[in-house]
């Protein structure tokens, strides 16, 4: 056990304080982690053992993958990992560099057009493009059945952009100047001095960014025809969608009811990566978004 | 990251939008049919060869199957070539998970109707998003299913301007060119019927609307004798007769959702009190569901059964798949589901599901409504005659009735590859079969009568809904507004949202009954007498 350095001023915690805590702090876990419990036992029950509990199973009395077994089959969920993963990956570099570089030119006063352009962007905030016209721009671009589409139309998020800006905006000028008396250029300013910095900021932004791509389901299904494209959480939650009723009671699935423990392993496959990706950048989160929110 | 996303207010706007925009430029052929007068009916004629089902139907009863029949008795029902060679490209909605990417069975198709599918596959609950975009795009595919149950906001004009007018090759005796398709029952074509003209081809479904499921074992079990309530009292008395929260179980339950918010059984516990299926028509003139007086009886009896306990307390927020468990397992014993619920597989061994018979509130005959009859109809894109004549040929096959080799063919795709025969004789999906077959989705473009069959041996099921459907088939009230367009019921979702509110907060006793009825009449004022206005011009000129 580490030693905690207390102020000198603090006394030993009492024990019933210590012991108080440690009960919020099982709480707090409890709440957290027991839904978590509850999917993944759920995934693993099989049908009769599901309906038994009322729909969701708190601890699984026998262990069942045929649940996972079925959504993994038939190559088509592999499938839509690798098209999700790669669409991630390569959406999340681009959308990083067009941010960092528009938040960089925008925080500077003084580059061209940086008033007209900042508004300019900023004004997007105000209005959502509606679903048909931002279609129809998709389609006219020509990139209807292409990865692209799950790309370009949400490549650039301005939110994210004046959270990097905010960011970038809080680097101290002496510093840029003391690099530009040095012989620096804008791009190796923006390289060697202002990303180092920023490192905190962009861990986050890039985060949010994989997140987002990594759900993201509504462009795949507007844009791309050939299911074989698909991105994973549009397969998964054609899983989630099996057997359930559209509208009143008229509707009918043609396919089996939903099986819980189908839709509960749809969870436990959707969320796992990103689970995993998290505690990496976690020890940026606070700091990035709290710098971005205050000097915004 | 807002811009990452897209709302789902934005979304609806979109769509809605886009409808409009892709039927603003439909002219003057929009709002036309009512020139002519309306064209018949495709004529009913009932393909009479195929196997003889276990338990009889007709026309409204579907027939029960317990076996499929053996490979050697189908018969033939498509006669010459169907497919012309080129491609057929269409929407799907699916319910299920997509077929494999090694997909053998649609080449197998492909080769056996004589065209390529081209097929885009959309999930159920985004379908009407999807297929906003895919109109306003303007890039339709040859067919394009418009669901009963979710029809597009102006989908007359939409249909007029960019889809087949049909009525010239099936109305009437025309429909005698494609057998399969006579086959369908006449009430399932009334909804294809748009502004006088047959603008579509109808995916059946029997006509019964939402029926109350019952737990009957449980409850035969509890009180000694199968739920065969006749009057109020008795369907209370039954009620108070099975609760038990202490154990968990209760009589009944309503789930979240529908046009109502909360559906507290309405469909059903409406018919009881004599409320019209959606309106009445009455001397001429129509009166909606929420005027009546019956109405209000029946919500006053929803909320005393409600006070007594009998509802299972989630219902406000329950949803059709929860009910379903609570079904399954015993928690509540009487729900209201669409009639397919009764073939439920899934069902643990050694429990049974059944229906109560409808009845009367005051002891006298029982009605249930009339549903739209069909799933949704599959509308062809315009074309030539001869193109349309090839699509209608295709749709045909698709149709064909259970036990021809054309409907063995599309539900069980190449033998050896995607199905083996048994030792009795009868056959078997493969694994491959059932990863490729039924999540294909060609059912969904068209498809025969649907019957009673499952390919799981669930015997009892099939005779508790035929027995059930016995019982009801002289029961039906159909709506004198079915398959009538109106523009002010498409856009009425708020004020339904208004009212829907309001009742369920009177059944939960936060408000009073005279609310109820200031909140019909708000109803009536701001969605109401447009909706009657458009039925009532509608009615006339039908």
């Amino acid at each position: 056990m580490s030693t905690v350095i207390r102020p000198a001023w603090a006394g030993r915690p009492k024990p019933v304080v210590l012991a108080l805590k440690a009960v919020t702090i099982v709480l707090v876990l409890a709440v957290v982690v027991f839904p978590f419990l509850v999917v993944f036992s759920t995934s693993v029950s099989d049908n009769e053992a599901v309906t038994r509990a009322g729909g969701f199973v708190v601890w699984p009395s026998s262990l069942e993958f045929d649940a996972y077994r079925q959504i993994l089959s038939g190559g088509v969920v592999t499938r839509a990992v690798v098209v999700t993963a790669a669409v991630t990956a390569v959406g999340t570099v681009i959308s990083l560099a067009s941010t960092v570089l528009a938040a960089w030119a925008l925080s500077r006063p003084g580059s061209l057009f940086q008033r007209p352009l900042l508004t300019f962007v900023l004004v997007t905030f105000l209005f959502t493009p509606g679903l048909i016209p931002l279609y129809l721009v998709v389609k006219e671009l020509g990139l209807l059945d292409s990865y692209w589409a799950l790309i370009l139309p949400s490549a650039f998020s301005v939110f994210n952009m004046v959270v990097v800006r905010g960011f970038m905006m809080g680097i101290p000028a002496e510093l840029l100047d003391a690099a530009r008396m040095d012989g620096a250029g804008e791009f190796r300013i923006l390289w060697q001095i202002v990303l180092p910095l920023s490192r905190a900021v962009i861990a986050v932004v890039g985060l949010f960014y994989a997140v987002g791509y990594w759900n993201a389901f509504f462009n795949a299904l507007l844009y791309l025809s050939d299911a074989t494209r698909w991105t994973l959480q549009l397969v998964l939650r054609t899983y989630v969608l099996q057997g359930s009723a559209l509208v009143d009671n008229t509707a009918d699935t043609g396919a089996l009811p939903p099986a819980q423990s189908v839709q509960m392993a749809v969870v436990v496959i959707a969320i796992v990566p990103i689970l995993a990706a998290y505690p990496l950048v976690q020890r940026h989160l606070t700091k990035g978004v709290l710098t971005g929110a205050v000097k915004g | 990251m807002p811009e990452h996303q897209i709302t789902r207010r934005t979304l609806f706007a979109g769509a809605a939008l886009g409808l409009t925009a892709a039927t603003a430029c439909s002219g003057p052929e929009s709002s036309s049919g009512a020139d002519g007068g309306s064209v018949d009916l495709p004529t009913y004629s009932p393909v009479t060869g195929g196997p003889q089902p276990d338990l009889p139907g007709n026309e409204i009863v579907q027939p029960g199957y317990f076996r499929s029949p053996a490979v050697e008795e189908l018969f033939t029902s498509v006669e010459g070539e169907v497919g012309a060679g080129g491609s057929t490209s269409a929407l799907l909605l699916t319910y299920g998970a997509l077929p494999p990417a090694d997909n053998t069975y649609l080449p197998f198709m492909d080769e056996e109707l004589g065209t390529t599918f081209d097929l885009q596959y959309v999930p159920a609950d985004s379908y009407s998003q999807k297929f906003a975009t895919v109109v306003a795009g303007g890039d339709l595919p040859d067919m394009l299913a418009f669901l009963t149950f979710q029809l597009p906001p102006r989908y007359p004009q939409l249909l007029a301007a960019q889809f087949a007018d049909l009525s010239d090759l099936l109305a009437g005796d025309a429909i005698a060119e494609y057998p399969n398709l006579a086959n369908i029952p006449e009430a399932s074509w009334v909804g294809c019927r748009v502004d006088g003209r047959i603008r579509g081809v109808p995916v059946h479904r029997p006509p019964f609307g939402s029926i109350l499921v019952s737990r009957s074992d449980i409850i035969a079990e509890l009180t000694g004798a199968e739920p065969a309530p006749r009057s109020e009292q008795d369907f209370t008395d039954l009620c108070e007769a099975v609760t038990d929260p202490r154990a968990n179980r209760y009589a009944l339950c309503g789930q979240s959702g529908g046009s109502t918010g909360v559906d507290w059984a309405y469909d059903f516990m409406g018919a009881v009190f004599g409320v019209p299926n959606g309106w009445r028509l009455e001397d001429g003139k129509l009166t909606s569901r929420y005027e009546t007086d019956e109405w209000l009886r029946m919500l006053a009896y929803i909320k005393k059964l409600n006070d007594a306990g009998y509802y299972h307390p989630d219902t406000p927020s329950l949803q059709n798949a929860q009910a379903k468990t609570y079904i399954a397992n015993g928690t509540v014993l009487l729900h209201l589901d669409g009639i397919s619920a009764l073939l439920d597989t899934t069902l643990p061994a050694g429990t049974s599901t059944s229906a109560i018979v409808p009845f009367a509130a005051d002891g006298g005959p029982g009605t249930i409504y009339q549903g739209t009859s069909s799933f949704s109809f599959t509308a062809l894109k315009k074309a030539d005659d001869d193109r349309l004549r090839e699509q209608l040929r295709i749709l045909n096959y698709l149709a064909a009735p259970f036990g021809s080799v054309e409907n063995f063919t599309t539900t069980h795709g190449r033998e050896g590859e995607h199905w083996t025969r048994t030792a009795d004789g009868g056959s078997e999906l493969t694994e491959a079969g059932t990863a490729q077959v039924t999540p294909s989705s060609l059912y969904r473009l068209a498809s025969g009568p649907q019957i009673l069959y499952s390919n799981t041996p669930i015997e009892q099921q099939i005779r508790n809904s035929h027995g059930w459907q016995d019982a009801s088939q002289t029961m039906l009230a159909t709506s004198p507004v079915n398959g009538l367009y109106s523009e002010a019921a498409s856009s009425s979702g708020s004020a339904n949202d208004a009212l829907g509110g309001t009742m369920t907060d009177y059944v939960l006793g936060r408000r009073t009954l005279d609310e109820v009825k200031d909140a019909i009449a708000s109803w009536t004022g701001s969605a109401g007498d447009a909706m009657r206005a458009d039925y009532q011009k509608a009615l006339e000129t039908a």
